[in-house]
């Protein structure tokens, strides 16, 4: 099994079009989807054991198992618009297809963002401040991001049909979601002392927070919940 | 209730909830979806999925809905499925090779060796149900038992070594992208793979088409009788 799972990622990472290929038969698909995941929930896993680091203890549990959740929500909620975006007129992409470059892809970014787990902690053994932290775990993840999309994109589009209208559409659509589910979960670097909690409560959007962020209205030992969601009683530090 | 124990000054230590605050409504829908994974989980399970699949099914089933209605490849391995694999991996690794191939081509050939591998993999698993039944002793003889077990020990000796045959073109084929790419001729690999794979496919195909034409249409009136 290790050495299938190995062979997967560097398959996934040189030749994803053809691991999607693969799996667009339902045996096959079968067989790869729970390899995927492995793969997916391992990559995203030590990447936000990683992010958790900053502040250790429980956050450390905590981003582990939110950092794969942020990479897989936003596939789950944006792959049908993703397949009515790239379908054509005669050529829809079937279900099994758009499942297969779904997983492919965000694989390929779990994967990727491994890569990233030494640099993180030699920024966060340098004491490195909090906003800086932030900015290189929400920077890492975006040029990981990236092949992971352009996979998903060449997948789905196998003979290079898409135009930039619809890469453009896709670069928004996903730009929107992963941001905004990072925003409920929140795996963040969260600042030593800081009180923990595994969920936050919905309020506002990714933008508006990072807007009152911006503003000043919230302090960063707040961990990031704006002055209107903030915790009325208790926020311990 | 739940809210009071998970929110509590009491519960110590890490929490799941900030202090103060309600439970999140989309807990309530990750819960519902959790249930409906369990569900597609069992269905595929029922369905004669693998465990690690059903498991999956948790993370995320609304990627594995199409594999409700699926047919399932039967658990079943052929005689020569060791060798099948060994040999296509093998084909597939060397085409990838920059060195060897032009993977910019890689989608030319991945779905024709890929055809050619399930239909080389069916071959195989009817050989094996021919081999179980040629394992088996039988219970009850009759006249025309023992000519119709040769028959088949016949017809799949004939199969195999079709197989066989087949897998020694594909071994062949690795020989030849070696070749084409010691020329350098550019696109040669690609051109050449697909033109021996269709071949290979067809003998393949005639295995099939020549199985058909040996089965009897219906058993005969006599022994179909109890």
């Amino acid at each position: 099994m290790p050495n299938e799972l190995l062979q997967l990622g560097r398959e996934i990472l040189a030749h994803p079009e053809q691991t999607v290929e693969r799996g667009s038969n339902p045996a096959d698909m079968a067989a790869l989807i729970p390899r995927l995941l492995t793969l997916i929930f391992c990559g995203a896993g030590l990447f936000g054991l990683a992010v958790g680091s900053y502040h250790g203890g429980w956050q450390l549990l905590y981003a582990t198992i939110k950092m794969p959740l942020v990479l897989l929500v936003p596939l789950l909620v944006t792959l049908p618009a993703l397949r009515a975006l790239y379908a054509q007129p005669g050529r829809p992409v079937s279900t099994a297809r758009a499942a297969m470059a779904g997983l492919v892809g965000t694989a390929r970014v779990a994967v990727l963002s491994t890569a990233l787990v030494p640099l993180l902690w030699l920024l966060f053994s340098l004491q490195a401040p909090y906003p800086l932290a932030i900015l290189a775990m929400a920077g890492g993840l975006a040029l990981v991001g990236l092949p992971g999309l352009a996979a998903i994109g060449r997948s789905l589009a196998p003979d290079g049909a898409a135009g930039s209208p619809t890469r453009a559409a896709t670069l928004l659509l996903v730009g929107l979601t992963i941001p905004q589910t990072g925003w409920l979960l929140r795996p963040f670097v969260v600042l030593p002392g800081a009180r923990l909690s595994l969920l936050q409560p919905v309020c506002q959007d990714v933008f508006h927070g990072l807007a009152d962020h911006g503003l000043g209205r919230v302090r960063a030992d707040e961990q990031g919940l704006p002055s209107n969601c903030a915790p009325q009683q208790g926020a311990e530090r | 209730m739940s809210c009071w124990l998970l929110c509590s000054p009491a519960f110590a230590g890490p929490t799941l909830l900030p202090t103060g605050a309600s439970l999140p409504s989309w807990l309530g829908a990750a819960a519902i979806y959790l249930a409906i994974g369990v569900a597609v989980g069992l269905l595929l399970s029922q369905a004669g999925r693998s465990r690690a699949t059903a498991l999956s099914a948790l993370a995320c089933w609304p990627l594995m809905l199409s594999l409700l209605g699926a047919p399932v490849r039967p658990a079943v391995k052929g005689p020569l499925a060791r060798n099948i694999a060994h040999s296509f991996d093998a084909l597939a690794e060397l085409l990838r090779d920059e060195a060897a191939g032009d993977p910019a081509t890689a989608a030319d050939w991945s779905a024709p060796l890929q055809a050619l591998r399930r239909d080389l993999e069916r071959a195989d698993r009817r050989l094996a149900v021919a081999d179980r039944i040629l394992a088996e002793q039988p219970r009850y003889g009759t006249a025309t038992l023992g000519q119709d077990l040769r028959s088949l020990q016949h017809a799949r000796d004939r199969a195999a070594t079709e197989l066989e045959a087949v897998l020694a073109g594909v071994h062949q084929l690795r020989i030849q992208v070696g070749l084409l790419a010691l020329s350098e001729i550019r696109g040669g690999p690609a051109l050449a793979v697909q033109r021996r794979l269709g071949e290979l496919r067809a003998r393949v195909k005639a295995i099939e088409e020549l199985s058909q034409l040996e089965a009897p249409s219906a058993p005969p009136a006599q022994e179909a009788a109890p």
